[in-house]
């Protein structure tokens, strides 16, 4: 589903890249969960998978289609929502749905039917005919969730989804994750909350310095160590053990 | 320690005229030609400016010895920049006092809001000092040419000019407070931005019409060319007297007279800033904190749903985000009313005279083609929409289009679509104008408007492209998108080859023979052919522009 092959990106003035010739398959309908401490590269992995960033080396295909040849098809295939939601303060809700859906060539009555599901699941419906700039930072990011559910993408890519979201939403956001995959499509999220990844993930990737340090289910994770080792436990061993490496 | 109405002031020029980013990039040896340019840029445009001043100023005074009152330039000067300070000093004030976004930041520091204010109106008051400074200055020195002046003349020029702004600045302020208080604060700031801005131009007609209503007799005309001390001069001011303060300053300098004229200027002056300090305590807080509640805008109709193609969706956000800011549409659609009025008062004030022209026949209908097709260029040029297209998008929303499946053809062709509809429905009320002015038959109208159409649509197509190659993303004040946006001087550079490359064109038609239906004809196809062949040039890159957007 989606594939990166030694992927390097160096911001201008850094010395070290923020991701280094990482590469990394996501497979068709599968949870994974990208995690990795502060400043570990998910960011600027995930920026470059949807096209917001170019890489300096390496590939990236989803679907088949390549970031460089063909970027519009490759984005067709994605629905993303990025670590801070920020959107267009001076339209409303419905209005930023509206333009996802133009884009995205949704028919009108399957986006009314959409919209009018997903924004009851996330009880935002009373709030779309608001400026955006009336809302909260949870209602922002909802509204960015539900942006990117609405042309039902076969890769959803989120970026630390679950900061700023009270339980509820977090509990609906969950499910709303396996039932995308449950219908045949792929999620790809970044965390740095544990817990979240070892419950939901089917696979999960370890990143720090830009590197991957570990991949797998969480069976092969523990295979690596203890039996009956957290993800936590795993996670704190595998980081800091990278970390005195360097 | 310094006195913290300082730091403020100092800290608001720094961000007023970009000094730290300046500093930055000087010591970052980033893209050093671009404050290069900026500055040939000023250089070229004040000092054409001068230049223009200096030729009018030396008619006036010559005009003004035949009578034996040379001054009356200098009370001209004065009126103009006065007006000048008062109608830029509504939409700076607004601009800086009530939509800016460090307004609510400012206020939880510990800082009595009458130093806020104070400080804000002086940052405005630099800026106008600028822009007067190529106005003012000029005129002294084609005066001091002309007419003998005592020695006393050089220093008080120094006070004149720096009291000059002071007045209309506070008088702006004044009123723009009132108003802000008077329609509930930045409440409702769409609405207002339109109010304001309407209200500018009313009481520049109002004063256009003060100072050419005045009906005289033949008598009180030779009384006031030929008796009266500066006759000509007070009829001239007579509806706003700092006008003529200033110039009795400076024609009377050194006696009695010139120096009372100084001493009611500087005491206006005292006498209006004490009231901006009272009004500002009592009036500015509420204001501000009443728009901290943003207005939410309900519309509790059924969720209205259409369909349309990813083009026209990105077109219309571009229109609603330009109408709904109001930062954007003061810098971006503001022109299109102030320029009419400006060119239809003088016209209005003369109308017979126009019309006995026209009844002449002395203007040919293809000059008038080309006159009312000429106005889309400059309505179109100074609004800031399009060369800013994609700088507004900023590193903070560009990944809500960048993110989505659309070609960079598309993007682009979203973008030009939503601006350059507004540049059309913008430039109509002045077509409107010059059609109804120059009483233009079927013909001279379908042509200027085919190469008025054009015109804008070339002027956008350019700036567009110009922002899409390099856009200004780096912004935290969406007002800086636009308002110091290297693209668009890009753009005025750009044109002024254009133009230039226009008029000789046209004149070695001419040189050939050809009249000027030829001539219409000749610039709309010329037009078409510049757009062709930058629509082949350009469209096959738009894909890579935008994959290196913001990386
Ligand atoms: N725009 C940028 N310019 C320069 N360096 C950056 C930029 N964005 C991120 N970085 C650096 O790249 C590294 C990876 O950052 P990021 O991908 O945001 O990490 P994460 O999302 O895992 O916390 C960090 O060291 C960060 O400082
Ligand atoms: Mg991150």
């Amino acid at each position: 589903m989606l594939q990166l092959t030694n992927v390097t990106k160096r911001y201008p003035g850094q010395t070290k890249p923020a991701v280094d010739d990482l590469t990394l398959e996501v497979r068709e309908g599968e949870i994974f969960g990208f995690l990795g401490p502060n400043g570990a590269g998910k960011t600027t992995t995930i920026k470059m998978i949807v096209g917001l960033i170019r890489p300096d080396a390496g590939k990236i295909r989803v679907n088949g289609h390549n970031l460089e040849d063909d970027p519009t098809k490759l984005k067709a295939q994605i629905g993303f929502c990025p670590d801070t939601p920020e959107l267009y303060e001076r339209l409303t809700g419905v209005e930023y749905l509206q333009l996802v859906a133009d884009i995205r060539r949704i028919p009108v009555r399957e986006r009314r039917e959409r919209i009018g599901k997903l924004a009851e699941t996330f009880s935002l419906s009373h709030a779309l005919p608001d400026l955006i700039q009336s809302y909260s930072h949870g209602m922002r990011q909802k509204l960015s969730l539900i942006a990117a559910l609405l042309p039902q993408p076969p890769l959803l890519v989120l970026d630390e989804p679950m900061v700023g979201l009270d339980p509820k939403s977090n509990h609906l956001f969950k499910e709303m994750m396996r039932q995308h995959c449950d219908n045949g499509n792929t999620v790809f999220f970044s965390t740095h909350i544990l817990e979240v990844a070892e419950r939901l993930c089917d696979r999960i990737g370890i990143i720090q310095h830009g590197k991957l340090i570990a991949v797998g289910t969480m069976e092969e994770l523990r295979a690596a160590g203890r039996e009956d080792a957290s993800l936590e436990s795993i996670f704190l061993e595998l980081t800091e053990g990278a970390g005195e490496a360097q | 320690m310094t006195h913290p109405w300082l730091s403020l002031f100092k800290a608001l020029l720094n961000v007023n005229f970009g000094v730290s980013a300046l500093k930055h990039q000087i010591k970052s040896r980033e893209r050093i030609w671009e404050p290069l340019l900026i500055l040939l840029g000023l250089l070229v445009g004040g000092g054409s400016i001068i230049f223009l001043v200096v030729l009018m100023a030396g008619q006036f005074v010559q005009v003004g010895l035949t009578v034996g009152q040379p001054e009356l330039i200098l009370t001209m000067a004065h009126l103009a920049a006065a007006i000048m300070v008062f109608v830029f000093g509504i939409a700076f004030v607004m601009s800086s006092m009530y939509f800016a976004n460090d307004i609510p930041m400012l206020m939880s520091m510990p800082l009595r809001p009458r130093q806020i204010v104070s400080a804000k109106v002086a940052t405005v008051l630099v800026n106008e000092y600028l822009t007067m400074a190529v106005i003012l200055i000029p005129v002294y020195a084609v005066y001091a040419v002309h007419v003998p002046v005592s020695p006393w003349y050089y220093p008080t020029a120094v006070l004149t000019f720096l009291l000059t702004p002071i007045i209309p600045l506070l008088v702006a302020t004044l009123v723009t407070m009132v108003l802000m208080r008077a329609v509930g604060g930045a409440r409702r700031r769409d609405l207002l931005t339109m109010v304001g801005s309407l209200l500018a131009i009313v009481v520049y007609l109002a004063i256009q019409w003060a100072l050419q209503s005045t009906d005289v007799t033949e008598a009180e005309i030779a009384e006031i060319l030929f008796e009266r001390l500066h006759g000509l001069s007070q009829v001239m001011a007579a509806g706003f007297p700092p006008g003529l303060w200033g110039m009795q300053s400076l024609a009377l300098a050194g006696t009695g007279a010139g120096l009372w004229a100084l001493v009611k200027l500087a005491g206006l002056s005292v006498v209006l800033f004490a009231a901006l300090l009272v009004l500002g305590e009592r009036v500015f807080v509420r204001a501000v904190q009443e728009g901290g509640e943003t207005g939410k805008r309900r519309r509790r109709a059924a969720l209205d749903l259409r369909e349309g193609s990813a083009v026209a969706a990105v077109a219309r956000v571009e229109r609603r985000l330009i109408l709904r800011t109001p930062v954007y549409a003061l810098n971006g659609l503001l022109g299109f009313i102030l320029f009419p009025v400006l060119l239809f008062l003088p016209v209005y004030s003369d109308m017979e005279a126009l019309n006995e022209l026209l009844s002449l026949g002395v203007l040919d209908p293809m000059v008038g083609a080309l006159i009312l097709g000429a106005w889309f260029g400059p309505a179109t040029a100074t609004s800031a929409v399009l060369p800013t297209a994609f700088s507004r998008e900023g590193s903070r929303f560009l990944w809500i289009l960048k993110s989505q499946p659309l070609s960079g053809r598309e993007f682009f062709l979203g973008k030009l679509k939503g601006g350059l509809s507004m540049m059309l429905i913008g430039s109509l009320p002045g077509a409107v104008l010059i059609i109804y002015l120059l009483k233009l038959g079927p013909a001279s109208i379908v042509l200027g408007l085919l190469l008025g159409v054009l015109l804008s649509t070339l002027i956008s197509v350019v700036g567009l492209g110009v922002d899409m190659m390099r856009p200004m993303l780096n912004w935290t004040d969406p007002a800086r998108a636009m308002k110091s946006n290297l693209n668009v001087l890009i753009l005025f550079v750009i044109l002024a080859a254009i133009a230039i490359a226009g008029f000789f064109g046209g004149r070695f038609l001419m040189r050939l023979g050809a009249d000027l239906t030829t001539l219409v004809v000749a610039a709309i196809a010329g037009i078409s052919v510049i757009l062709g062949l930058l629509w082949l040039l350009w469209a096959p890159r738009f894909d890579a522009w935008l994959s290196r957007m913001g990386d």
